[in-house]
């Protein structure tokens, strides 16, 4: 075997996925103004255009920020292996994503070609300068643990998933809406829901329950079947809609199966875990699991219910699901790397995790981000409940981004000291 | 046939069940009746990092003529570790729970995580090179005596 591509590197600058962590909650606020500017009749619409800008602040702008941010760490971890030029890859990715994103709003919301063109460049460019360094990285693994193959697999649907966006986008600028646009639009949402954001979070939740509350690991079938599985009930269902859209909600079936297996899944470690402590990641992760089973239980029915009711999916499975899982690791994430890099270079004296993030801080956004998610939901019966939902949703978030920028902040601060001893001296000490 | 990888990992999982032990004991009383389990997993963990530092690794570096690599990283790591267990030691002696927690939460990421590196690529690569040497290497980790 040759180990010669093989090494245990160390982590990535803290800047590199910390940009990408911190701009998340910015992206938040600015979907909640939008949300709350905006004619509510016009929103209950998954296909009207304000609609389409407003799910990209949340999916490119939140959700990509912070699984991109959180594969360039986790790769040096579990796969052994780093990005190439990851400090520039991370602030080129960045800077073209936020200007893609931006355009992109301004572009749907104007109908305006020249932004929808100019977000189609920032975009490709922000996607694929990252994935293609992630690409590259993963080449050069040679351990595949079942979170490894996870990850490779959501990757590849990124990478899909961003195609099929560009061309969507590229038909908006042209006016060009054929007769597979719709086919093609709802496989780019499902697929990057589910095949992206949802296939990530199930491999990153084999290592971090166990790593993050000791619980018992997943069982190897379970680790082996589950993810081979939602990629068939993913394929089945993208091509059965193309050519046999009765049968398009089998597939839902077997995707939804498969997730709901998971919420349990999660559910049932959280309780045989062996730490005590409740903090409110757990919490985060209780709300994910529940929101998850209720999401992938209604999916399928949405057929047999008003299509409106798809919204309720979309803040079942968006919000409460993937916002909250991120929400939760991004309170151990950020105090973890600040710690380790301050550690690394040498600091002794350094906040514990628990003071960097003040636990009663994170557990007044967490209410309000429940509260949210309720007033979301409520909005399909009382239609003036979306503009406390979004009000909501804006002070959740900025109090998300003060309590990571505190943490943070401890960062910009003990790095202005003299180190305590610098580990290399100590190193010898110890041989 | 002896196995470097089962070895250490198990040794790991032994570990960890002293550290939700101690846990589970300060989260229930004081910190006080926590310290002599306290003890117990740093000396356990010493005793590991010590294994490894003492037999593993130079074996490893000799075979393989990785001296500045994955080793180097682990030994780097072992004294992040380190200087966490002190910390913790100090906050069981001021019976400061707030910072005991807060260091345990620390510890346990920075510990799995180091753990999850050396199980899946480490040991892995350390039981492809030292696989004919691996019955004398772990008779030599079992006897070594912490410093």
């Amino acid at each position: 075997m040759n180990f010669t591509g093989l090494s245990l590197e160390q982590a990535p600058p803290l800047s590199a996925p910390a940009r990408f962590f911190i701009t998340a909650p910015i992206f938040g606020m600015i979907a909640a103004l939008l949300i709350l500017w905006t004619d509510s009749a016009l929103l209950i619409s998954r296909y009207s255009i304000e609609s389409i800008a407003i799910t990209h602040l949340f999916t490119i702008g939140i959700f990509s920020m912070v699984m991109l941010g959180a594969l360039q760490q986790m790769l040096p971890v579990l796969a052994g292996v780093s990005l190439p030029k990851a400090a520039g890859v991370a602030a080129f990715s960045h800077i073209t994503l936020v200007l893609g994103v931006f355009f992109m709003s301004i572009g749907l919301w104007q109908n305006d070609k020249n932004f929808i063109i100019l977000a189609a460049i920032g975009l490709g460019l922000g996607f694929f300068s990252i994935l293609i360094a992630i690409i590259l990285a993963m080449k050069k693994i040679t351990f595949f643990t079942p979170t490894v193959k996870a990850m490779m697999t959501a990757v590849a649907f990124a990478f899909v998933i961003v195609l099929i966006g560009l061309h969507l986008l590229g038909a908006h600028a042209a006016g060009n809406i054929g007769n597979l646009h719709m086919a093609l639009a709802n496989t780019h949402s499902v697929w990057a829901i589910f095949g992206f954001a949802g296939i990530l979070i199930i491999g990153v939740a084999f290592q971090v329950l166990p790593m993050f509350y000791v619980t018992p690991h997943f069982k190897k079938f379970y680790n082996n079947v589950v993810i081979p599985l939602i990629m068939f009930g993913l394929s089945a269902w993208m091509i059965s809609q193309l050519f046999l859209p009765e049968f398009a909600i089998t597939g839902k079936f077997v995707i939804g199966l498969f997730f709901l297996a998971f919420a349990t899944a999660i559910i049932k470690k959280l309780k045989e875990r062996r730490r005590p402590i409740i903090d409110v990641t757990v919490w985060y992760w209780v709300l994910a699991a529940v929101s998850l089973a209720l999401g992938v239980v209604l999916w399928p029915l949405d057929t047999y219910l008003k299509a409106d009711h798809i919204m309720i999916v979309s803040v079942l499975i968006g919000g409460g699901f993937i916002l909250s899982v991120m929400n939760g690791m991004l309170y151990k994430i950020i105090p973890f790397l600040v710690w380790f890099h301050l550690n690394a270079s040498g600091y002794m004296n350094i906040p514990t995790m628990r003071e960097m993030i003040h636990e009663k801080m994170a557990k007044i956004q967490f209410g309000l981000h429940l509260l949210s998610l309720i007033f979301f939901i409520a909005f399909f019966w009382i239609p003036v409940m979306i503009k406390v939902a979004a009000l909501t949703l804006f002070v959740s978030m900025l109090l998300l981004e003060i309590n990571l920028l505190i943490a943070l902040n401890y960062y910009r601060v003990i790095k202005k000291r003299k180190p305590d001893f610098v580990m290399e001296m100590n190193m010898e000490e110890v041989k | 046939m002896a196995d470097i990888k089962s070895f250490l990992t198990n040794d790991h999982r032994a570990c960890d069940d002293l550290f939700a032990e101690m846990e589970q004991v300060a989260s229930k009383g004081t910190l006080a009746d926590a310290k002599s389990i306290y003890e117990t997993f740093a000396d356990a963990t010493e005793h590991h990092f010590q294994m490894e530092e003492k037999v593993m690794f130079p074996e490893f570096e000799q075979k393989t003529g990785m001296v500045q690599g994955p080793t180097q990283m682990m030994r780097h790591e072992h004294q992040q570790l380190r200087s966490l267990m002190k910390q913790m030691g100090e906050a069981i002696d001021n019976e400061d729970k707030n910072k005991f927690f807060g260091l345990t939460e620390t510890m346990m990421i920075m510990l799995q995580q180091h753990n999850m590196k050396e199980e899946q690529m480490l040991y892995s690569m350390a039981q492809q090179h030292l696989a004919e040497d691996a019955e004398r290497i772990i008779m030599m980790m079992e006897s070594i005596i912490v410093d």
